[in-house]
């Protein structure tokens, strides 16, 4: 988890509606990459043939700050199988590590008839 | 827009939104809806001019653009056959914030709302191939804060997927694209994003 602890930021005020309500407090997280680089990391690991196996859906994940990976269960039997794949993948352009979200998926559909 | 797009004789999708691209106005709708020649009542409204899917989808999203016929800036909105619409007043070519809303409309379930965002920008891989630009979704029909089983059919795909602009207009977000469906529980949804027809022509728009 590359999160920082949320810091507070007591005197932080901005113009117009901090000023309005100066006892607002402003809390910031750090996030590994940016949602460029997020959304680059994604289109990588799917290009990667072997990374990709039985993914069934990958993108930026607000939740953590990193990705979130929906897989096959009927490809992978366990999240601990795909993660091992996984993690040279989607390290940002500076080296960091970015956490990443599995959830267990079937396989996809398109909606037509 | 939602009106059935027919072709290869008996497969169906919908018609999604006008875009225009140096100075042409054609129409957009799902690149997996693979017919060259496309009917609505045994009229030809569109043959296809260009599509992103498959080859480029993993770059671009699932999307194809048709052209032959004027395409109106309008989205149906009633019930299945009604002819009730609402004026297409924006466009967003972005992701949308997670939590709020989208509705979509299609030749199979007509309009449906309700559907509650879970993520932007993500790619999704049906048969093999990978579409970039999506938006997840689930759909809670009865506003009871879980996801449910009852949002759009096969046929909807390439339909608009939309949000009231609160003036009686609506700003188009993307287009049907697909689902996970297991075997309880909720059906994940997906809208391509027109992001992916930016990307391709940074000067396309929808209008």
């Amino acid at each position: 988890m590359q999160f920082q602890d949320r810091r507070e930021i007591p005197d932080h005020v901005e113009i117009g509606r901090a000023e309005t309500y100066p006892a607002q407090t402003l809390y910031v997280s750090e996030v590994g990459a940016s949602l460029s680089e997020l959304i680059d990391l994604s289109s990588q690991t799917m290009a990667d043939a072997a990374a990709a196996r039985g993914i069934v859906s990958i993108g930026p994940d607000v939740t953590t700050g990193g990705l979130h990976i929906g897989y096959d269960r009927k490809i992978w039997s366990s999240e601990a199988e795909l993660r091992a794949r996984i993690p040279e993948h989607v390290k940002t352009p500076r080296g960091k590590q970015i956490p990443l979200r599995f959830t267990q998926e079937e396989m996809g559909e398109n909606s037509t008839r | 827009m939602g009106a059935e797009l027919r072709y290869n004789t008996s497969n169906v999708c919908s018609a999604g939104v006008p875009i225009t691209t140096n100075g042409t106005r054609r129409l957009l709708t799902a690149g997996h809806c693979t017919g060259s020649t496309f009917t609505n009542n045994g009229n030809v409204v569109g043959t296809t001019y260009t599509t992103a899917y498959p080859g480029n989808a993993h770059i671009y999203g699932d999307w194809k653009l048709i052209q032959g016929s004027t395409y109106g800036m309008r989205v149906f909105n009633g019930i299945m056959s009604s002819n009730d619409n609402l004026p297409i007043s924006g466009a967003n070519y972005g992701g949308r914030p997670n939590g709020l809303q989208i509705c979509v409309s299609g030749r199979t379930t007509a309009q449906t709302c309700r559907y509650f965002v879970t993520g932007s920008y993500e790619t999704f891989t049906v048969n093999g191939v990978t579409a970039n630009y999506q938006l997840r979704m689930y759909h809670d029909g009865d506003l009871d804060g879980y996801g449910d089983r009852s949002g759009w059919e096969s046929g909807d795909s390439g339909g608009p997927c939309y949000y009231s602009d609160g003036s009686g207009g609506v700003i188009v977000n993307g287009i049907v694209k697909g689902r996970i469906t297991p075997t309880t529980g909720a059906i994940t949804y997906y809208c391509s994003q027109l992001t992916g027809v930016r990307y391709w022509d940074a000067s396309a728009y929808v209008g």
